[in-house]
């Protein structure tokens, strides 16, 4: 039977210690282990490393300056813990010096005397050496153990104030293993985590699996541009900015900055305000945010939390900066609420119940990289809402027409941002449309129509187009093998008494010339994304990928608009090549010799 | 005094609901150059009894770590406590001033008791500080653990000679100091002396007065 007696050797080692020592050791009935206070981590079993142990005996006062600590107990707890999990028998033996009663009363770990192969004897020899054949240890199932140890009760250390520190320590724990980041607060959480009583106790109750490693080809994110991530949690210096780093800036290449322990000084109200500068004057694309940001956060309702808060202020900023949720929080109205305020993504922290799943730190750094490959490639869509931004304050001169074009381009942008739901990536091409539609609507301001078509100057002036007279209607521009529209003019016979309706492109085309002192139509792209909406955008096939819209396509539509809708940019250089508008008298006089039957008299009629 | 030097906002407000009035506590800054930091804990800090110190601290200046502080308090002969997010409760001697160490929440629970305490008897009391109300509790089972470690190798029906009663007269003495056990003190005190030479006191007989002193307190 291998007995092992721990004995804890005072600072001022004495001779009431010496002479209890002196007396274990020279007993071959057991082995002494003895150690001072700082090194009693040494003797945990992670660290002690011995599997042969059939009887532990602990004396429960091992703190000589806190007795009410019971820290032999808490040292006594560990190893029952770990035994309790290598389905062999064995026993613990407390050495105590209160009477059974005294002890179960006054420790808060009371409740380890009824656990199964625990036994309490006085601290004294003899009684020692009499329990001897009394004590035989049992095997009993992980089943009973677990049930047992549920009752002692361990309390999470009151530093700990919620159950998500525990799940940040934890989870920093696992994902620093499975990616081998690395530095002295990773090594701070390791060590807690394997020495504190109450992740001891969780790991026992939920036996956790193994951690998978993943190799830095598993973390790798494809990207042709390098975003700005910006990380926001007041526990981040624990290491989870190293381990974010490790992933985002050694493996991928992005810019990466934080927001850690300056947050703790800080208020709520001024935690919210320092992150939203942060994230402007970064210019961060993606956010990586925590939920709980402050102390109150864990009392106060949903509304008030800081993360959401501060998730509100962000897509108030620019809805397209895209913000990964990474928290703790599993609630399912949390997740719905902040997805409600536009959290693009979620990370989920591990706490150790989860990590009774043998995948479920793997999943998550898989998810963490599936989020942002998404939130990368919808990191576009920054660029596109202070270009959509750009065109809304444009339009700020008529009411009726800002509103329309208000309405088309938060479509579009809806349309877009919906687009990075899988089965949804068409939804991109509607988006297209939605936003030709601003080019569409603006056309109302700038071009008008009956018979006869005009470019419409800001001074209220008009250029004309297009002229309709007797059986002909004269161009100012024609569409050439250029394919794009270009200033010569151009005549044709009105066929069947009817005049053909004038498309969108040459009403652009004219603007483009005639207003903005273009040359030709193929200033800013036009021609090409007036192709694009009649093909692809308008006709495409959910399931081939080369039918869909990409981002380059709308920033490029966006910059038209930017330069389309800015009545600013009018240039009179083309001002006086429009259509010469023919007077009456010539139109009638050219009637009468086109048409034999036309009458003079007729004329005030005609008029 | 006791000062308080706490710099993460609101903590104190967590834990503790009403404001404290007391003229003999104060929370306080620790804000000056390494340098200057003699001069300045002898001008702000001159009526200090006692320093409850974030282990933590930020400082506005680089160069002071809160353990050169404690040294600095210390070497004033002023008791000084650390408190932080997952120390434990200990107290201890160092060159004869006593300090201690306490997790964050056991101290401002504790630390309504521990100033009303000190104004009432004017006297820095520690362990309550760091044990609250059991404080008491801790002293008794210091006497019983010690009492134990000295008879460890006797029977418990050993009956004691007249040094062995001495020195547990000397335990008693050293380890029963609160006010509170003045009179239990004396009786436990006396019983041994007047049994002296009698050879009536077996360790089973002594183990059972401690039990029920400590029962006395904490039934």
């Amino acid at each position: 039977m291998n007995r092992v007696y721990f004995h804890q050797k005072s600072d001022n080692f004495n001779n009431t210690d010496n002479l209890v020592l002196e007396l274990f050791q020279s007993d071959s009935s057991y082995n002494t282990v003895s150690f001072y206070k700082q090194q009693i981590n040494n003797f945990l079993p992670w660290k002690f490393n011995e599997n042969t142990i059939d009887i532990i005996y602990v004396p429960v006062f091992l703190e000589s300056n806190n007795y009410l600590n019971y820290t032999g107990v808490e040292f006594a707890l560990h190893w029952y813990f770990y035994l309790s999990q290598q389905n062999r028998a064995f026993s613990i033996v407390l050495l105590g010096v209160e009477t059974q009663l005294a002890f179960f009363k006054h420790c808060k770990y009371g409740n380890f005397l009824k656990s199964p192969n625990v036994h309490y004897i006085d601290y004294n020899y003899s009684v020692i050496k009499n329990a001897e054949t009394k004590i035989i240890p049992k095997l009993c199932t992980s089943e009973e153990y677990i049930k047992a140890i549920k009752e002692i009760q361990i309390k999470r250390p009151s530093s700990y104030r919620t159950h998500h520190s525990i799940a940040n320590e934890w989870a920093i724990y696992r994902w620093a293993n499975a990616i081998d980041a690395n530095d002295s607060d990773i090594e701070n959480i390791i060590s807690n985590v394997k020495q504190q009583l109450y992740f001891a106790y969780l790991r026992t109750i939920y036996p956790v699996s193994q951690i998978n490693k993943l190799s830095e080809r598993q973390l790798k994110i494809e990207s042709k541009t390098k975003p700005k991530v910006l990380y926001i949690d007041d526990e981040a210096d624990k290491g989870w900015y190293k381990i974010l780093y490790k992933i985002l800036n050694d493996i991928n290449s992005f810019e990466f900055d934080y927001l850690g322990n300056e947050l703790k000084m800080k208020t709520k109200d001024e935690i919210i305000e320092f992150s939203i500068s942060k994230v402007a004057n970064m210019g961060a694309d993606i956010v990586i945010l925590d939920f709980r940001l402050h102390e109150s956060d864990f009392d106060n309702k949903l509304d008030d939390v800081t993360g959401l808060k501060i998730l509100l202020k962000i897509k108030e900023l620019n809805p397209g900066i895209q913000v990964i949720i990474f928290s703790a929080t599993n609630k399912i109205w949390n997740l719905l609420e902040l997805q409600k305020a536009g959290a693009d993504g979620f990370i989920l922290k591990e706490s150790p119940e989860k990590s009774i799943d043998g995948n479920f730190t793997q999943n998550s750094l898989e998810k963490l990289i599936t989020e942002l490959s998404v939130c990368l490639k919808m990191c576009p869509l920054k660029s596109i809402y202070e270009r959509i931004s750009k065109v809304r304050s444009n339009v700020t001169f008529n009411s009726e027409l800002e509103k329309l074009i208000s309405q088309k381009l938060e479509t579009g942008f809806l349309l877009i941002n919906q687009s990075r739901i899988e089965n949804q990536d068409y939804y991109i091409n509607h988006a297209y449309l939605e936003l030709f539609q601003v080019i569409e609507a603006f056309l109302y301001e700038v071009f008008e129509e009956d018979q006869n078509a005009y470019v419409k100057l800001n001074d209220g002036k008009t250029i004309c187009v297009q002229q309709v007279f007797s059986n002909k209607i004269s161009k100012a521009i024609t569409f050439t093998r250029n394919n794009k529209y270009e200033m010569y003019k151009n005549e044709s016979e009105i066929k069947n008494n009817r005049i053909p309706r004038l498309d969108t492109n040459f009403k652009v085309s004219s603007v483009l010339i005639f207003k903005y002192g273009n040359t030709n139509s193929s200033e800013r792209k036009w021609t090409d994304i007036y192709t694009l909406r009649n093909g692809k955008a308008a006709h495409f096939d959910k399931e081939k990928i080369e039918d869909l819209i990409t981002f380059d396509e709308i920033i490029q539509l966006c910059d038209f608009l930017i330069y389309f809708t800015d009545i600013k940019n009018e240039n009179g250089a083309n001002f006086n090549k429009g259509l010469k508008e023919k007077s009456l008298n010539e139109i009638i006089d050219l009637a009468v010799i086109t048409n034999p039957n036309f009458k003079k008299d007729d004329r005030i009629n005609k008029k | 005094m006791i000062y308080l030097f706490e710099d993460r906002k609101g903590r104190m407000q967590e834990y503790i609901k009403e404001e404290i009035n007391s003229s003999l506590f104060k929370e306080s800054v620790f804000d000056c150059d390494l340098i200057d930091i003699d001069k300045y804990i002898d001008s702000q800090f001159n009526n200090a009894d006692c320093i409850l110190f974030h282990k933590s601290y930020v400082f506005p200046q680089s160069g002071i770590t809160a353990d050169f502080v404690k040294q600095k308090f210390i070497n004033k002969e002023i008791p000084f406590v650390f408190f932080s997010g997952g120390l434990q409760s200990n107290f201890y001697e160092e060159k004869n001033v006593i300090a201690g160490t306490v997790e964050s929440g056991d101290m401002y629970k504790n630390l309504l008791y521990f100033i009303r305490h000190y104004e009432t008897v004017n006297r820095i009391n520690i362990p309550l500080l760091l044990f609250g109300k059991d404080y008491l509790l801790n002293s008794l089972l210091d006497l019983q653990n010690k009492t134990s470690k000295m008879f460890f190798h006797l029977n418990f029906e050993h009956y004691f000679n007249d040094d062995e009663l001495d020195e547990i007269i000397d335990e008693i003495d050293i380890r029963l100091n609160e006010e509170e056990f003045s009179m239990d003190k004396a009786n436990l005190t006396s019983w041994i002396k007047n049994s002296m030479t009698k050879q009536i006191i077996s360790v089973g007989i002594l183990k059972s007065q401690i039990q029920k002193l400590i029962d006395k307190y904490y039934e």
